[in-house]
């Protein structure tokens, strides 16, 4: 795995000798493959330049890290439980940190990690964490986009980071869950960050999901004493622990639901004449519940990108396909290349159900002007995004910073928000002396009754900008701020994390913050958990 | 204890404003029927999807906005919806645009024929009617004319040939902003239109107001009824289109555009006092936008001279040096307030007119004019005759000697068109003339004389 990066090492994009992009390694179904269209979508839509490199990232070295701070007594007694550890300082580089860009530009302050191999493990760290008054950030799969794993600055406690990620164990059957990062991230954190999944049209997000909780934190071991499907006991206390993101202990054990894997699985996708017509579409999909197990809405301008992503066709008989399809598409429908957008579908269940579902969402999307698309181009939407994090490694080598943010927002303001949001965005890089326009894109990702969740897309070229960090920081401000001011939410499923922190109390009003807040002085008095997240 | 400066030491004077061209100059010296005629390619909002006046007005009918006020109508009412909406659709009807390319086409030539002759000049800053134009393609736009004549809107319409001028009552700039503040649109352009005139058609009826008599209803019609306008003089015209204002930058850090986020956006609602706030300071701020661009031009300040002197004086009348010592006074004062004056510009003219004059009797290259002025003045500062200064040009202590010298060699030449302009003028009184008056000249000046054209060119 990459420490300053996205994913496995093996994995990532590049432009090979002959100036062409490539993507490497053997894990993905897009691994090994030529990708003729990128090179010029990239340098096109950021102005982007192959001769202009960024100077390359300094490997790990290990006397450059902090030394850490280290508390001594605790140290002794943990040994002695046998649990394993490391003071490592790749190791302590590598958790001390998330995903989210900023993240991977910043120092380390944990001073040692230590991997919990079951449930008694943690409680035995807990026990003496609290006993030296250690502060203790708990890390699953790395993947926060939200500076969640960031040591807090002004921590000056001994930090140490216990590493579950040795205790997942998933076998044979499917929760359904599936969220981007799935490769990597871990089912304690889908709990603390209250996770959503590409299918939760079919399996529900994790709340929805989970049965039963076990979290050890500093009062105690906190777990229900049974496993009724619905209780009204009182306000359910398993939503003060989704969502906690580290801030209250360890989620050591869930029990969640499982479905049969599926009989039969479908991809498809539709095009439709521009962005609102889309929209009406899953708005429509929505008020008839009849949603299928997945279903993304792309602007025109991810179009534009996912076109430049596809592979080099083998035979020519696809191309000639494709071309075919593109004709009949712009040429013979009349539909405006610059204002079409596509939406990819997912079915997954009984076959016969499936083609059923099918048949009706396609004549709901013809209501809308909608044209059936194909398999093959849902297929490769969906496989897309998992590879996309690793596009914005490559972007990093050519001057290119991006990110992407999420939020969800109620059916009437969707086209609202998606606009203004995005002429935000661009307005401020302009303000800010970005050079070349950015890239400002977005889907609508989610569908529910009362709204949708929209997914961001923005990066731009740096060169030339005395302060890149600083500009990128303030545009995501920005944007934010647009969100909210559209009536959206501070987050979907990305959580909160130090990076929304400011937020939090317009959000949720004081007296939210205040029962919060007393729910972490109680279970937490001393800040063992001390990441600070949320408060 | 103010620990701000309230007002910043910026001089009025460096305010750099757009020059103006006279929009019925190109009138004159060409067809109005072509005019009228031209293609009509509008710049349009990029976000514009265009529909026809039908499809607007039942987007309208059917709007949640609308339905939901029927509805609250209907039960205040004790009215069926269907009665309501009828209602609803008259009004629609009334209010509607109803664009037809033939009558704008009609306007803009009878318009052209009306305007020249009432007016000497109407002029119009196209750097800002560019900046209009860039604006609109970007944001929607919504026009602030000043409002102080009846022909605010034929200008507005005539000039633009858009859609109609707002004025800037406080209920009407709450609705025009309402979109932006509730998401609507990304933002909104306010361009403030300054129009300044030096002599307003309805003054009588001003007059009258002032001092008691009712108002007759107003009706654009009713202008023109009154014929014997047509063969007034109405002076001049100035159309300032000033920047444009972002309503987003102006809400900045302002207003708060979360509040709409709890409540249906279709759902009339009292303005919070933050908004009514921000509504009223933009407002004045925008009137005092289309202020700064108010022309002055010598006329203005001539009548408030004579209406000065009318006050504290009892005879009536003065003296046409002091008058003009006072206006010139009054000018460079306000200059100095920063006032936006438009004053002939007496020496180009003046030397415009002696070189078109002279064109025969000196080498002067046709097109040349603005040129040779500006050589002319070149010169005569480098030999120190001369002063220039930003408002004024002066004449140095040892200039005398030479422009009294430069003067000397052209008076000959000046003498004589002036002996043959009072010549015509006892004999005929007309510019017409005739062989037998010319051989008369020829041997009343013993010269060769300058050509028949030229001469009548000239008097």
């Amino acid at each position: 795995m990459k420490w300053n990066g996205w994913g496995y090492s093996d994995s990532k994009f590049l432009y090979n000798k002959k100036g062409q992009a490539e993507f490497t390694g053997k894990r993905y179904r897009l691994s090994g493959m030529i990708i003729p269209g990128l090179r010029e979508w990239m340098e096109s839509t950021f102005g982007a330049n192959l001769q202009h490199k960024t100077p390359a990232a300094p490997i790990l070295n290990s006397s450059a890290v902090q030394p850490p701070t280290l508390n001594e007594a605790f140290l002794k007694e943990l040994k002695s439980t046998g649990i394993p550890f490391s003071h490592d300082a790749e190791d302590r580089v590598f958790r001390s940190h998330g995903k989210a860009e900023k993240s991977l530009l910043m120092s380390t302050k944990q001073s040692s990690m230590f991997f919990a191999d079951c449930h008694n493990d943690v409680v035995k760290i807990v026990e003496l964490a609290c006993k030296h008054n250690v502060c203790l950030m708990p890390y699953g799969g790395g993947t926060s986009v939200s500076s969640a794993l960031e040591c807090p600055p002004e921590e000056t406690r001994s930090i140490v980071s216990l590493d579950t990620s040795q205790m997942l164990n998933e076998s044979g059957y499917c929760t359904g869950h599936e969220p981007d990062s799935m490769e990597f991230s871990s089912l304690g954190g889908w709990v603390a960050t209250r996770a959503s999944g590409m299918k939760k049209n079919i399996y529900g997000n994790i709340e929805d999901l989970v049965v039963h909780i076990k979290m050890v934190t500093p009062q105690g071991v906190i777990e229900k004493s049974c496993q009724g499907p619905r209780m009204s006991t009182g306000p359910d206390v398993h939503h003060f622990i989704m969502g906690s993101e580290g801030t209250l202990g360890v989620v050591t054990e869930v029990t969640m639901k499982i479905r049969p894997m599926p009989e039969y699985q479908k991809y498809g996708s539709v095009v439709f004449p521009n962005f609102e017509m889309g929209v009406a579409c899953l708005r429509e999909v929505a008020r008839q519940r009849c949603a299928p197990a997945s279903i993304r809405l792309m602007d025109n301008e991810q179009f534009k990108f996912g076109h430049a992503l596809k592979p080099q066709v083998s035979s020519i008989f696809t191309s000639f396909l494709d071309g075919l399809k593109k004709f009949y598409i712009t040429k013979f429908k009349g539909f405006d290349p610059n204002r079409l957008c596509v939406a990819t579908l997912l079915f997954e269940g009984d076959r016969e159900k499936v083609l059923q579902h099918e048949k009706q969402v396609y004549d709901i999307a013809a209501k809308f002007g909608g044209l059936a698309a194909g398999e093959d181009n849902g297929q490769r939407g969906y496989m897309l995004t998992f590879v996309i994090a690793y596009l914005r490694d490559l972007g990093m080598d050519y001057y290119v910073i991006g990110e992407s943010f999420e939020t969800s927002v109620p059916w009437d303001r969707v086209l609202d928000i998606c606009r203004n949001v995005k002429a935000r965005i661009v307005r401020e890089c302009k303000d800010k002396g970005v050079q070349f326009p950015p890239l400002s894109t977005c889907r609508v990702t989610q569908t529910y009754d009362a709204g949708a969740c929209v997914y961001f897309y923005f990066a731009f070229n740096y060169r030339g900008l005395s302060d890149p960090v600083h500009v990128y920081e303030q545009v995501e401000h920005a944007a934010r701020e647009e969100i909210l001011a559209n009536g959206g939410s501070l987050s979907h499923h990305h959580g909160v994390g130090k990076l929304r922190k400011e937020w939090m109390r317009e959000t949720i009003s004081s007296v939210g913050m205040g029962m919060l807040k007393s729910v972490k002085d109680y279970v937490d008095p001393n800040n063992i958990f001390g990441n600070r997240n949320l408060l | 204890m103010a620990s701000e400066a309230v007002y910043s030491h910026r001089d009025p004077m460096l305010k750099k404003r757009d020059d103006f061209e006279d929009i019925l100059e190109e009138r004159r010296n060409s067809s109005d029927l072509r005019y009228a005629l031209k293609c009509y390619t509008p710049v349009l909002y990029k976000g514009l999807t265009p529909c026809k006046v039908s499809e607007l007005k039942q987007m309208v009918l059917q709007s949640d906005q609308l339905g939901y006020v029927i509805t609250q109508v209907s039960k205040e009412k004790g009215m069926t919806t269907d009665e309501v909406t009828g209602e609803a659709a008259a009004i629609l009807e009334e209010m509607a645009q109803r664009l037809q390319l033939s009558t704008v086409r009609f306007f803009a030539f009878t318009l052209s024929k009306v305007f020249k002759t009432l007016f000497r000049s109407i002029c119009v800053n196209e750097e800002g009617l560019q900046r209009l134009q860039q604006a609109i393609h970007n944001h929607p736009v919504v026009l602030l004319p000043s409002h102080r004549s009846y022909m605010d809107f034929l200008l507005m319409s005539y000039i633009l040939r858009t859609a109609k001028s707002l004025t800037p009552k406080l209920g009407l700039l709450n609705i025009v902003m309402d979109p932006f503040l509730k998401g609507e649109v990304f933002d909104i352009s306010l361009v403030p239109v300054s129009i300044s005139y030096e002599r307003t058609l309805e003054e009588a009826l001003y007059a009258r107001e002032l001092l008691g008599v009712p108002k007759p209803k107003e009706s654009t019609s009713g202008l023109f009824k009154a014929r014997k306008i047509l063969s007034e003089d109405y002076g001049s015209i100035h159309v300032y289109f000033g920047q444009p204002v972002s309503v987003r930058s102006l809400a900045e850090s302002r207003v708060n555009r979360s509040q709409f986020n709890l409540i249906p956006r279709h759902i009339p609602t009292r303005p919070s006092e933050e908004i009514l706030s921000f509504v009223n300071d933009s407002a004045y701020r925008l009137v005092r936008a289309q202020e700064e661009n108010m022309v002055l031009k010598p006329w203005v300040l001539l009548a408030f001279v004579l209406l000065q002197k009318q006050a504290t004086e009892d005879k009536p009348g003065t003296a046409l040096d002091e008058l003009t010592e006072q206006a010139v006074w009054l000018r460079d004062l306000s200059r100095h307030y920063g006032a936006f004056l438009h004053w002939p510009e007496e020496i180009y003219n003046s030397f415009s007119f002696l070189r078109n004059m002279f064109s025969n009797e000196f080498i002067l290259c046709p097109g040349a004019t603005v040129q040779d002025f500006e050589e002319a003045c070149y010169l005569l500062v480098k030999t120190g005759a001369l002063q220039i200064n930003q408002q004024e040009v002066l004449i140095t202590e040892r200039g005398h000697r030479t422009l009294a010298f430069l003067t000397s060699v052209l008076d000959p030449f000046l003498q004589g068109y002036q002996v043959v302009c009072r010549f015509l003028c006892e004999e005929q009184g007309t510019l017409k003339l005739n062989k037998v008056m010319l051989n008369s000249l020829e041997d009343t000046l013993g010269g060769k004389l300058p050509t028949q054209k030229s001469v009548v060119a000239h008097l």
